[in-house]
C-alpha cells in the first residue's frame, strides 16, 4: 500500500485501443433516437408518427403506449416517464415523447423531424423559491415540495440569545453541468435465449438492470447490463439515460440498437448539480466561539426526483460546516421545477453549502477582527466533537492537521507577509494578489440509515493469477488499480498477477453505486475480505497436506511457504481443485450501520476532511481573476495509490476552480441556453494553477488499511478558497457564483483601490 | 451528392466513395473503424477528435472528408514508435495524465504536433498548444508534466 501504481488501462487509453460504448458495433445494428419535447411544461395533446414510420430506412417508431411495463423510472422515486404519452404532462424540455430506430443515424434524425407533436403550454415554474409559493404552477400533482429536510440540535433561540455577534447572509449557486467528455451511449440487443443485453458506461449497473426490466416487463434476470469503459461520470451517469430507450427499441425490432446522445441532447437531458439559494446565520461569542448556526436552503431539483432528496439532505447536514456548534437549525426545501432534473454531482450538495458557510466564516472573522484561520481552528471538529446531526466523532478527524499544514505552507509561500492582505504585482499596478482559505468535510458512503454494502468475488487460477469481480464502476477515478492493489496485498501476489473485472450484472456481484466517495472503502473492504477467505482456503488445503496448522502457511510473492516447502500459488490452486475445493470466494461486506437524519447517532460511518488555500491575481481594471496556486490538504485516512490520489486532488481542484470562476449552466424559464459545450465555459489547460497537495492520514478503524473517500472532498473547498481570496485582493465579497468578470470590475471600480501594505 | 476521394491514413491509402457532407471524424470511425479518435462535442469545442492532417492538428469533427482528398492523416492508432509507445504516450502513462481517457487520444495528437514543431516547448507554449483539448478529469497538471517529460525537459 502507498506506492505508485499506474493505471492498468493507461496503455489502452493512450493508444486508442480502449473501447467506449460508442466504439462497439454489431451486425444489423440500428440507430435509435428520441424526440425531445423542447417545451418546459405542457400537455401533450396530439402525436402523429405516421410520416416518420413511412420514411424508408425507419424500422420502428415507439410511443408511450408501446411500453410493455411501467412507464416511469427513477433511482429513488419512480416519477420520470421513459416516454410521455398523449394527454400526459411534459415537465421539462428534455422529456422524450417518441423513439425512432432506423438503419442509419441520419435517417433516425430525419424521422424525428417528421413526427408531429402538439402541446398545450402550461405556466412554467423555474425557480425553487418561486416553486414554494402557494400559487406556483404544480410540476407534479403531489405538489412542488420534493422534501423538507430538517436538522435540529440544541435550542436555536437560546443559541442566538448567547451570541455577541450575529452574521446573516444569503448566497446563490447556479445549475452546473458535469461535462464528462464521453456523451451517453447505450447499445441493447436480444440474445438467442431471449434475454436483453445492454452495453453502457454506467455508475450503477444493477440499478440500470432493474429499471430496464421494470419498463420492459421482464424479470431482472432477463436483463444483462455490461459495463463498457466510461468517459467520465462525476455523478452524471447514475440515472437512466438511453438504456431503457435502447432496450425498448431492441425488444420491438429484434435487432441491436445503439442510442447515442449528441452533446446537445446530453446537455439537455441528464440531471445537473442543483442550483441553490442558501441563507446562513451564524451566532458567535466575541472570542470567536460559535454558539448558533441557522441555515435555510432552497434546492432546484428540476422536473424529476432523481437523487435530489439525498443530495439536498447532504447539502443541509453539511451546511453549518465542519464545526462544533451547540445550537443548530437547518431547513432545506428541495423543490420540483420545470428545469432539467438535478441529481448527483461530485460533492453531492456539499459543494454548494460549503461555498455558503465558508464565505460566511470569512465574513464573520472580519466582523470579529479575527484571523480567518484562527476562527476556523477554534471551532473545528475534532475527535470527541458532536456534529450538528448528533454524531459523536470517535476517530479519523484530521481537520486540525489539514488547517495547520495548509496555513504553514501558505505563510511560507507568502514570505512572511500577511497572505490575506492584497499585494500589488511589481511592475503591474493594476494587478493584485492575495490568498483565501476554506475548510470542508464530506461523508464517505451512503449513510443516513441506508444499507451500504458491496459484494466482490475473488478467484485464483492454476496459472497463479487472480481475478477480482465486482459491478463497481471505473469512471476514471482509478478504482481498478485500488482493487488490484488490495487483492495483491491480501493474496501476497505481484500486482500484474491480479486482473479486475467490473460492471457486468451476469459476471460480477453487486458493488453498489459508484457514488458518495464509497468505492475504496466499501468495495475495497469486500475485495480485501473475499481475498482473505480465498487465502485461508489455500492455507487450509496446504495445512492438511503438510500436516501443519493453517497459521503455519505463509504467503510470499506468489508462493505459499509451508514446512520448508515453497509451493507456487498456482500449484496450490491445482491441489484445491483436485480435492473438489473451489479456489474462489464471494464476500458481501456491510459497512457500519448508520442512523437516519433526526435520530441522532452515527449518520455516517466516516468523514473526509480538507483545507485549501488559493492564491489569486485579480486585474482591477478588467475584473479578470487568475488562480495562481492552490494548496490542498486532504485527510484521506490512508493512502492506497498516491498516483490515483494526486489525480483526484488535481482534477477536483480544477473542477472547483471552474465552479468558482467560469461555469454556469444557463436555463431561462425552463429553456436551456447552455446547449453546446462551448457555452459552458469549462476550464481549459490555460487556467491550471500550480497545485500543492498535502496528504493527511488519520486512519479509520474499519476502512481498508484505514482509507476513506477522496473523490469529492478534493473539490469541495476550492470555490470558497478562491472567492475568499478574491475578497482579500479586492474587498469585493462574492455571494453569487460564478464570479462574473464584468460584475467584479464594476464592484472594484465602486471601491477605493486597495493599497499595498 | 457523392464523390470519390483518396486518403492516406496512418500510411495506408484508401479510395473512398463518400457523401460530401460527411466529416473526417465520421469517416475515420465509421468507414475505417479507427475508434481511437473520439466524438465528444461534434462542434470543435473540445478537441477529443484531434488528428493530424498533413502534420497539422485539426478537430476532425469540423473537417469535411471530401476536403481531405489526397491528404495524409495521422490518428492515434498510427503513432507507435517501433514496438513501443510514442514518447508522449509513454510519458502520459507514467505521470498519470490519464483518467477516464476519453480526451487522451486528442490530447496526444495535439502534443505530438507541438513537439513536431518545437522540440523543447516552454510551459506557456505547451498550454497554448493544448488549449483546445478539454479534459474534465485530470486538472491538466500531469498532462503538462507529461509533455515536458516527452520533450526531455522533465525536472
Amino acid at each position: 500500500m502507498g506506492h505508485v501504481v499506474p493505471r492498468p488501462d493507461a496503455v489502452a487509453k493512450v493508444t486508442g485501443a480502449a473501447r467506449f460504448a460508442d466504439d462497439y458495433d454489431f451486425p444489423g445494428l440500428l440507430h435509435g433516437r428520441a424526440l425531445r419535447a423542447g417545451v418546459p411544461h405542457a400537455i401533450l395533446k396530439r402525436l402523429d408518427v405516421a410520416k416518420a414510420k413511412d420514411l424508408p430506412g425507419v424500422v420502428a417508431v415507439l410511443t408511450a403506449e408501446d411500453i410493455p411495463g411501467e412507464r416511469n423510472h427513477g433511482l429513488v422515486i419512480h416519477d420520470w416517464p421513459a416516454l410521455v404519452g398523449v394527454g400526459e404532462k411534459v415537465r421539462y424540455v428534455g422529456d422524450a415523447v417518441a423513439l425512432v430506430a432506423a438503419e442509419r443515424r441520419e435517417i433516425a434524425t430525419q424521422a424525428l423531424e417528421l413526427i408531429e407533436a402538439e402541446y398545450e403550454p402550461l405556466p412554467v415554474v423555474s425557480d425553487p423559491v418561486q416553486a414554494r409559493q402557494p400559487d406556483a404552477p404544480l410540476v407534479h400533482e403531489s405538489g412542488n415540495l420534493l422534501k423538507h429536510i430538517k436538522v435540529r440540535k440544541g435550542d436555536i433561540e437560546e443559541g442566538f440569545a448567547q451570541a455577541e455577534v450575529i452574521l446573516d447572509e444569503v448566497y446563490h449557486t447556479p445549475t452546473m453541468e458535469h461535462a464528462f467528455m464521453e456523451p451517453e451511449c447505450s447499445i441493447a440487443r436480444l440474445t438467442a435465449e431471449g434475454r436483453i443485453e445492454v452495453y453502457v458506461g454506467s455508475q450503477i449497473p444493477y440499478a440500470d438492470r432493474d429499471q430496464i426490466a421494470r419498463c420492459l416487463a421482464l424479470p431482472p434476470e432477463k436483463v444483462r447490463v455490461i459495463g463498457t469503459l466510461i468517459g467520465g461520470g462525476f455523478g452524471g451517469k447514475e440515472d437512466i439515460a438511453g438504456q431503457i430507450h435502447a432496450a425498448l427499441l431492441a425488444q420491438a425490432t429484434g435487432r441491436p440498437v445503439k442510442v447515442l446522445y449528441d452533446r446537445h441532447e446530453s446537455l439537455l437531458v441528464h440531471p445537473k448539480r442543483h442550483a441553490t439559494q442558501i441563507r446562513v446565520r451564524l451566532g458567535v461569542k466575541r472570542d470567536g466561539t460559535l454558539v448558533a448556526a441557522q441555515t435555510e436552503l432552497y434546492g432546484d431539483s428540476g422536473a424529476y426526483a432523481s437523487l435530489g432528496e439525498k443530495v439536498m439532505t447532504r447539502a443541509t447536514t453539511h451546511s453549518t460546516g465542519p464545526y462544533i456548534v451547540p445550537h443548530v437549525k437547518a431547513d432545506c426545501y428541495a423543490m420540483y421545477t420545470n428545469n432539467p432534473p438535478s441529481g448527483a454531482f461530485r460533492g453531492f450538495g456539499v459543494t454548494q453549502s460549503c461555498f455558503a458557510v465558508e464565505s460566511a466564516m470569512d465574513q464573520l472573522a472580519e466582523r470579529l477582527g479575527m484571523d480567518p484561520v484562527e476562527l476556523r481552528r477554534k471551532n473545528a471538529l475534532r475527535v470527541g466533537s458532536v456534529t450538528n446531526t448528533g454524531q459523536l466523532l470517535t476517530e479519523s478527524v484530521g481537520l486540525l492537521e489539514c488547517i495547520d499544514r495548509v496555513e504553514a505552507e501558505m505563510r511560507r509561500l507568502s514570505g512572511g507577509r500577511d497572505p490575506f492582505k492584497p499585494q500589488v504585482v511589481p511592475g503591474a499596478p493594476n494587478r493584485v494578489r492575495a490568498w483565501g482559505l476554506a475548510v470542508a468535510f464530506k461523508n464517505t458512503g451512503l449513510g443516513g440509515g441506508a444499507p451500504d454494502k458491496a459484494s466482490a468475488e475473488v478467484e485464483l487460477f492454476t496459472d497463479g493469477t487472480a481475478e477480482v469481480r465486482t459491478s463497481s464502476a471505473e469512471i476514471g477515478q482509478g478504482l481498478v488499480a485500488v482493487l488490484q492493489m488490495i487483492a495483491a496485498e491480501e493474496l501476497s501476489l505481484p500486482l500484474e498477477k491480479v486482473r479486475v473485472l467490473l460492471s457486468d450484472t451476469d459476471l460480477t456481484p453487486d458493488g453498489g453505486p459508484t457514488t458518495a466517495s464509497r468505492q475504496t472503502y466499501v468495495t475495497g473492504n469486500a475485495v480485501r475480505l473475499a481475498s482473505d477467505v480465498v487465502r485461508q482456503a489455500v492455507a487450509t488445503t496446504l495445512a492438511e497436506k503438510y500436516d501443519v496448522p493453517p497459521e503455519g502457511v505463509r504467503f510470499v510473492e506468489g508462493l505459499a511457504q509451508v514446512n520448508g516447502h515453497s509451493v507456487p500459488l498456482g500449484e496450490a490452486v491445482a491441489m484445491m481443485k483436485a480435492e473438489g475445493r473451489e479456489p474462489k470466494a464471494t464476500y458481501e461486506y456491510w459497512a457500519p450501520k448508520t442512523q437516519p437524519l433526526g435520530t441522532g447517532g452515527d449518520m455516517h460511518f466516516a468523514y473526509s476532511f480538507a483545507t485549501q488555500a488559493a492564491e489569486v491575481e485579480v486585474d482591477l481594471e478588467t475584473g479578470e481573476v487568475r488562480v495562481l496556486r492552490v494548496i490542498a490538504a486532504n485527510d484521506v485516512g490512508r493512502v492506497i495509490n498516491p498516483l490515483g490520489l494526486q489525480g483526484q486532488i488535481e482534477g477536483g481542484v480544477m473542477m472547483g476552480l471552474g465552479n468558482a470562476l467560469t461555469e454556469e449552466f444557463i436555463v431561462e424559464e425552463g429553456r436551456v441556453i447552455t446547449d453546446r459545450l462551448a457555452r459552458y465555459r469549462m476550464p481549459s489547460i490555460v487556467l491550471t494553477p500550480q497545485i500543492i497537495p498535502i496528504v493527511v492520514e488519520h486512519p479509520t478503524g474499519e476502512g481498508p488499511y484505514g482509507a476513506k473517500g477522496i473523490g469529492e472532498i478534493s473539490s469541495i473547498p476550492t470555490t470558497p478558497a478562491i472567492t475568499n481570496a478574491v475578497y482579500h485582493a479586492t474587498g469585493v465579497r462574492v455571494k453569487r457564483l460564478p464570479v462574473d468578470q464584468d460584475w467584479l470590475a464594476r464592484e472594484i471600480a465602486r471601491r477605493e483601490r486597495p493599497q499595498d501594505v | 451528392m457523392k464523390q470519390v476521394i483518396h486518403l492516406t491514413v496512418n500510411g495506408d491509402s484508401h479510395e473512398l466513395y463518400l457523401d460530401t457532407r460527411r466529416t473526417l471524424l465520421d469517416v475515420l470511425r465509421n468507414e475505417l473503424g479507427l475508434m481511437g479518435t473520439h466524438r465528444s462535442c461534434d462542434a470543435g469545442d473540445c478537441g477529443a477528435c484531434t488528428v493530424l492532417l498533413n502534420d497539422l492538428p485539426v478537430t476532425s469533427c469540423l473537417v469535411l472528408a471530401v476536403a481531405c482528398d489526397g491528404a495524409q492523416v495521422l490518428t492515434v492508432e498510427g503513432l507507435r514508435c517501433g514496438d513501443g509507445l510514442h514518447p508522449v504516450q509513454q510519458a502520459l502513462v507514467e505521470t498519470g495524465g490519464i483518467q477516464c481517457g476519453f480526451c487522451t487520444p486528442g490530447m496526444v495528437m495535439s502534443a505530438v504536433a507541438l513537439l513536431g514543431e518545437k522540440r523543447r516547448p516552454s510551459e506557456a507554449e505547451i498550454r497554448a498548444a493544448l488549449a483546445g483539448n478539454l479534459c474534465r478529469c485530470t486538472g491538466y497538471g500531469k498532462i503538462i508534466q507529461a509533455v515536458q517529460r516527452a520533450a526531455g525537459e522533465a525536472t
